[in-house]
């Protein structure tokens, strides 16, 4: 029988690789920029947490236009990681990102295990950052990239290393383009990752009719949104069969009922990436809708949901 | 700002543009011309990104943007089924809009649908007593819009067309020259929209009679507000590895000094 459960008593909170969430929902890296833009919109201080743009040592100019295509339910994007470089993430991005509460994710990427390495080194020195996620998994560039995340062995020597440079929690970002995403999961937990984050962007591409010629100048892209949904609801479930740390999910989280489907099958917390481009507050419309879900449902603790799919 | 708007109008121009007048006083009273919203005008789920669109015409006053667009996709499609009464959404007002000069005289160079954020131009330029020269291109006469309106703001408007009807269809810049060169009159700014080549055209026209060409720019967008980097264009950057970078059509533009971009 459901309980009747006072709104002002449910708990959102949920621990994350030793890290405390107010509420388990974040932006997904890379679509909420460094946060700028976003702080007039709404109070980023409600976050679960801060999940900035992919970092790299070296400045990255990103890849020429477009970058950018609709496809049914979904959005196809080549960024290239477009992003100001470590030294200039220290000094002008950080300090901003410091006056904000929740923990803040700084996600990397290097070309090398060595990059990866320095990066983790040098941003635990910098202060303000909770924890790294590390991005082996985007499909857009040429260098490292994806091709750490599709070998397990190459993703687990990439944990390794970045375990070994730094004391923050370390999240692994995992790709969808594999055969078998379970064996990476267990290879990078092996390897000694706290957490891992799934799905980055499926690779696709698109063709305008019309020049005959792809939609993106990279050619590939990768699919976000609606349309990557049940691919990346799949990933998780199994994936939390695979291993025992916790999962952040992503993909395709467009309202809180999505989220809830991600929780039930097995994410600890969510990130929330192409509808925030869509609906630029729908990040704390999510998290309402998931304290009015418990309130409905008659629960008290949202960590009730976790893994909860009854299968 | 992300807020909603009420459709008062859903107006059927005779060419293949239509004009919605849309209901919003905040963003009408702090827009700017140049600038622009992302409108979702629709409630269907495969449509999943908001898109982009000059504004036309700003009536702070009225509380009013009007926005001329042309039917060219589905989400076009459904903004054009979108009737007074209901409710849409923005984000706005967006990027940097047109800095116009504080005296001496403007033109503006439009080709298309192009010309749709020229008018906010004109008005604007117009009411703070600038002289504005408008030079309006298309396929055939009934595709250049507003020219009623322009004819209002614009000490003169020029039109030319592909089909020969108007001014035989030379070029807007080769026209442009002509009123510099013929007529006398000095331009100061020059703002253009909607043809790659109309602003190439100016490149050369800048040093050799004294202007500064400015070209806003279009590119899909995801966001709107410069947190994606989806929708950037080609820069020069001096003092860069590379020599250019790209920047970020909504918020770094859309409007660019044209000598600024490659192309
Ligand atoms: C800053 C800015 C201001 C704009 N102002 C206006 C305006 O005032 N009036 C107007 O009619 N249109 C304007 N556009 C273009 C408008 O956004 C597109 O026409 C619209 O997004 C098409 O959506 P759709 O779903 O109907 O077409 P889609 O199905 O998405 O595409 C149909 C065709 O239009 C092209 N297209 C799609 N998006 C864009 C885009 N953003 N820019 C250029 N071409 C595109 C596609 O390549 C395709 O060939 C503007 C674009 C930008 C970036
Ligand atoms: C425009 C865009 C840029 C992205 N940039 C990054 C990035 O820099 N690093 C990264 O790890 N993931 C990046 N992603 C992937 C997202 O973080 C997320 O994994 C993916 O989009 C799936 O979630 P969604 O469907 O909610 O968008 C990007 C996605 C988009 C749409
Ligand atoms: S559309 Fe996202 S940065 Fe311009």
């Amino acid at each position: 029988m459901k309980q009747t459960v006072n709104r002002s008593r449910v708990n959102l909170e949920v621990q994350l690789a030793g890290l405390t969430l107010q509420n388990p929902v974040m932006p997904a890296s890379g679509t909420f920029g460094f946060g700028e833009e976003y702080a007039p919109l709404f109070d980023l201080n409600r976050l679960g947490a801060i999940v900035v743009k992919t970092i790299t040592l070296q400045p990255l100019i990103g890849n020429p236009p477009p970058r950018l295509m609709e496809t049914p339910c979904g959005v196809l994007n080549s960024i290239g990681l477009q992003n100001p470089g470590l030294e200039v993430f220290i000094r002008e991005k950080l300090p901003y990102l410091r006056r904000f509460s929740p923990p803040l994710i700084v996600n990397i990427a290097g070309r090398t295990i060595d990059e990866y390495a320095e990066l983790a080194e040098r941003l635990s020195a910098a202060g303000g950052v909770a924890a790294l996620e590390v991005n082996i998994s985007c499909p857009n560039v040429k260098e490292g990239g994806i091709v750490f995340g599709t070998v397990p062995d190459m993703a687990a020597r990439v944990t390794a290393a970045v375990k070994s440079q730094t004391h923050l929690p370390v999240i692994v970002k995992l790709t969808p383009n594999v055969t078998d995403i379970t064996a990476i999961a267990r290879a990078v937990e092996e390897a000694g990752a706290d957490a891992l984050s799934l799905i980055n962007t499926v690779r696709g591409m698109a063709i305008d009719i019309k020049t005959r010629r792809p939609a993106l100048a990279n050619i590939v892209g990768g699919l976000s949104g609606p349309a990557i949904k049940p691919v990346a609801l799949y990933a998780v479930w199994q994936v939390a069969q695979a291993v025992k740390i916790p999962l952040i999910g992503m993909g395709g989280i467009m309202t809180s009922r999505d989220a809830v489907e991600f929780l039930l099958a097995g994410a600890t917390a969510v990130a929330v990436g192409t509808a925030g481009l869509v609906n630029p507050t729908a990040i704390i419309e999510i998290i309402a809708g998931l304290e009015d879900y418990l309130v409905e449902q008659g629960l008290n603790d949202i960590r009730e949901l976790i893994g909860a799919v009854q299968i | 700002m992300y807020v909603k708007g009420k459709i008062i109008e859903q107006r059927k121009l005779r060419s293949e543009y239509n004009i919605l007048i849309i209901e919003q006083a905040e963003i009408a009273r702090k827009a700017r011309p140049g600038q622009f919203i992302m409108l979702q005008a629709w409630e269907r789920g495969d449509i999943v990104l908001p898109r982009p669109f000059s504004l036309y015409r700003i009536l702070p006053a009225k509380g009013q943007l009007h926005i001329l667009y042309k039917i060219r996709g589905k989400a076009t499609l459904e903004m054009s089924r979108r009737i007074p009464g209901e409710e849409v959404k923005l984000i706005g007002p967006l990027g940097n809009g047109a800095d116009l000069p504080e005296t001496g005289n403007i033109a503006l160079l439009g080709r298309g649908i192009g010309a749709a954020p020229l008018m906010a131009i004109a008005e604007t330029a117009y009411n703070r007593g600038l002289v504005v020269y408008t030079f309006l291109s298309a396929r055939k006469r009934e595709l250049i819009p507003g020219v009623v309106d322009f004819t209002r703001y614009s000490s003169k408007v020029v039109l030319s067309t592909d089909d020969g009807e108007e001014n035989e269809g030379r070029l807007l810049t080769v026209l442009l020259e002509e009123l510099i060169t013929k007529e006398g009159i000095k331009i100061k700014t020059v703002f253009t929209c909607g043809s790659k080549r109309l602003a190439q055209g100016l490149l050369p026209m800048e040093t050799k009679y004294n202007f500064r060409a400015y070209v806003l720019l279009e590119e899909v967008m995801a966001c709107g507000i410069g947190s994606c980097k989806g929708c950037v264009c080609k820069v020069r950057t001096p003092g860069t590895p590379e020599g250019h970078a790209y920047k970020r059509v909504c918020k770094d533009g859309p409007v660019f000094p044209a000598s600024e971009v490659i192309w």
